[in-house]
């Protein structure tokens, strides 16, 4: 029998998916069942779902949200503001010059007009490496053709240089750049981070993301777009075998 | 908000942990007058439906589902078309348990108990599915799965170790190894390793080893592997096309395990055979007769599983979304 239903709906960033439920939803617990896992993990959702939960605080006038994935979490800002705007164009909050928000406890303002645009970051060489946010970068150019059919060669040469100490190893080749992370898995999406680096290292060149995504920045700035991928009913019923799912990388 | 979008409607369930998206609304009318020639007008001119589907952002690795449809057979409650990653199946097991849980869950066919019968008209053929009904939560979905047969077993030199492989039929051929003849323990935390592996091996056979459907010409490759570990119940892990482990103990590659164990003498007609999955879930196997026919033994076999429902989606698909085929980043294998 269904026991629960929890009603969510998932956006995506420039192919980067974020899943966002009102905390209300998640309130009674139905033990075994843990509902956020089961919200992250397989069956229900898989290794690229990073999961905002909310609440909106009317007299302090503060979303308090907490930001989980079942992986690493890239791009947190750009996933934040691309948070409230779905609010807003839901009419779930009204829309204001500035929004707080409190995340595990820290607060951070974002302004309305900077919802779909971010400042890229000044990147620090220190010899091959460079730290940008404290994260390490390298840059690996290649003449590799950087293409999804051609992953196997890609997957063989990220083996031979792939350095668990760096955030996001970049290979590059005339515009076209894929980002591996410190698992060494490959990144579907673009990550702001690297984006300020190759933007200045390659100033003027088109950059274009594995997946074909092609990276817009005006005036210093990194412009993106949120897209509404479905509204979402999830169901759980008591007899199901898993209490918070699974993860197969 | 102005959704500016064309709309589907999916009811998720998962069938031992693989997910299947029964697509309920939003798909254009197809081309033909059977199930096998809609699937191919579905190949030729919506291919981008199926990305849209089953791929991240909105799907992942080992996204399956079907496209329910009205049935183009008369016999038949629905016809379906079936949909994953990789591409298009004639059939699937898992889908199939998936699918008819939600239709009788849902009330899409009359609800009856103990046991409610469920008639697919699938590219493989029809599909007659028996739902196990209680209190209108469906327990067990059982069906019959087409003719599975063990085909040959060979060995390949992998590492400087002799590998014994059995190949078998059950709607694919898999290709049947021992987990530790590869030095691997079935564990979701060594699933990379598991696939790297077995499809090494599987390329080795490809490459010394003609596997041939003794009908059916076109099907000309081991595809599949299965590797597996014997205990109180048999464990498995399958890794299917183009890379990923099923989540389930696999309908038809359980159909090509008890065509290999009836082959080794293991079991008999009548017997049941338990299968679990690396992410624990069980499929019962009965093998229900068997048949000789120029010296392959073709088995019939049903499978029962069970099916939970996970979730109902609407989804919008955007003109402007450069996303909206999604993106697969699993290596061809």
């Amino acid at each position: 029998m269904i026991v629960k239903t929890v009603n969510t709906y998932d956006i995506q960033i420039n192919g980067q998916l974020l899943r966002i439920a009102d905390q209300a939803e998640l309130k009674v617990d139905i033990p075994p069942y843990k509902i956020k896992n089961l919200l992250l993990n397989e069956p229900r959702g898989n290794k690229y779902v990073n999961l905002i939960t909310y609440n909106i605080n009317c007299e302090e006038e503060i979303l308090e949200v907490f930001l989980d994935t079942s992986n690493i979490i890239d791009n947190r800002d750009i996933l934040l503001k691309s948070f409230i705007a779905s609010l807003v164009d839901r009419g779930r909050i009204n829309k204001k010059m500035m929004y707080q928000i409190r995340l595990n406890g820290e607060d951070i303002l974002y302004k309305h007009d900077e919802l779909q645009i971010s400042s890229l970051f000044e990147a620090h060489n220190s010899g091959e490496f460079y730290t940008i946010n404290d994260k390490k970068l390298k840059i690996e150019e290649t003449a590799l053709n950087l293409e999804v059919n051609n992953l196997t060669e890609i997957k063989s040469s990220i083996l031979e240089i792939y350095q668990p100490d760096l955030d996001y190893l970049i290979l590059y080749n005339s515009g076209i750049f894929a980002i591996v992370n410190k698992n060494g898995d490959i990144i579907p999406y673009p990550v702001i981070e690297v984006i300020s680096l190759l933007y200045k290292k390659y100033k003027g060149e088109e950059l274009t993301g594995l997946t074909g995504n092609n990276i817009e920045i005006n005036n210093n700035s990194f412009l993106y777009k949120y897209y509404l991928i479905a509204n979402s009913q999830f169901y759980i019923d008591d007899t199901d075998i898993y209490s918070e799912g699974f993860i197969i990388i | 908000m102005n959704l500016n979008s064309k709309q589907f409607i999916t009811i998720d369930t998962h069938t031992g942990g693989n997910p299947t998206r029964t697509v309920l609304a939003g798909m254009p009318r197809l081309k033909g007058d059977t199930i096998q020639e809609q699937m191919l007008d579905m190949k030729d001119n919506y291919n981008y439906i199926r990305k849209f589907l089953v791929n991240p952002p909105r799907g992942h690795d080992v996204m399956s589902g079907t496209i329910l449809l009205p049935p183009l057979d008369k016999r038949a409650d629905f016809s379906v078309i079936f949909v994953e990653t990789g591409g298009y199946l004639p059939m699937c097991g898992h889908d199939t348990i998936g699918t008819c849980t939600a239709l009788v869950e849902l009330g899409y066919v009359e609800r009856k108990e103990p046991f409610t019968e469920v008639v697919l008209d699938t590219p493989a053929g029809i599909v007659e599915a028996k739902c196990k009904v209680t209190d209108g939560k469906v327990t067990e979905v059982t069906f019959n799965s087409t003719a599975s047969f063990h085909l040959k077993t060979v060995e390949v030199n992998y590492r400087n170790q002799v590998i014994h492989c059995d190949i078998a039929y059950g709607g694919n051929f898999y290709g049947i190894i021992k987990a530790s003849d590869l030095d691997v323990a079935l564990d979701v935390s060594r699933s990379e390793e598991i696939v790297m592996k077995a499809m090494e091996v599987r390329d080795i056979i490809n490459a010394e080893h003609e596997v041939i459907h003794p009908e059916y010409s076109f099907i000309n490759k081991l595809t599949h592997m299965e590797l597996y570990e014997e205990g109180k119940v048999t464990r498995n892990a399958v890794i299917v096309p183009p890379g990923g482990i099923d989540r389930s103990p696999c309908g038809t590659g359980t159909c090509a395990k008890v065509a290999t164990l009836f082959k080794n003498g293991r079991m008999n007609i009548n017997d049941t055979f338990t299968h679990e999955s690396i992410t624990g879930s069980q499929f019962k196997a009965q093998l229900l007769k068997t048949e000789e026919k120029e010296g392959i033994i073709y088995n019939k076999v049903s499978i029962t599983g069970s099916a939970w429902l996970m979730a109902r989606h609407d989804f919008y698909m955007h003109d402007t979304d450069s996303m909206s085929e999604g993106y697969l980043l699993i290596p061809e294998i």
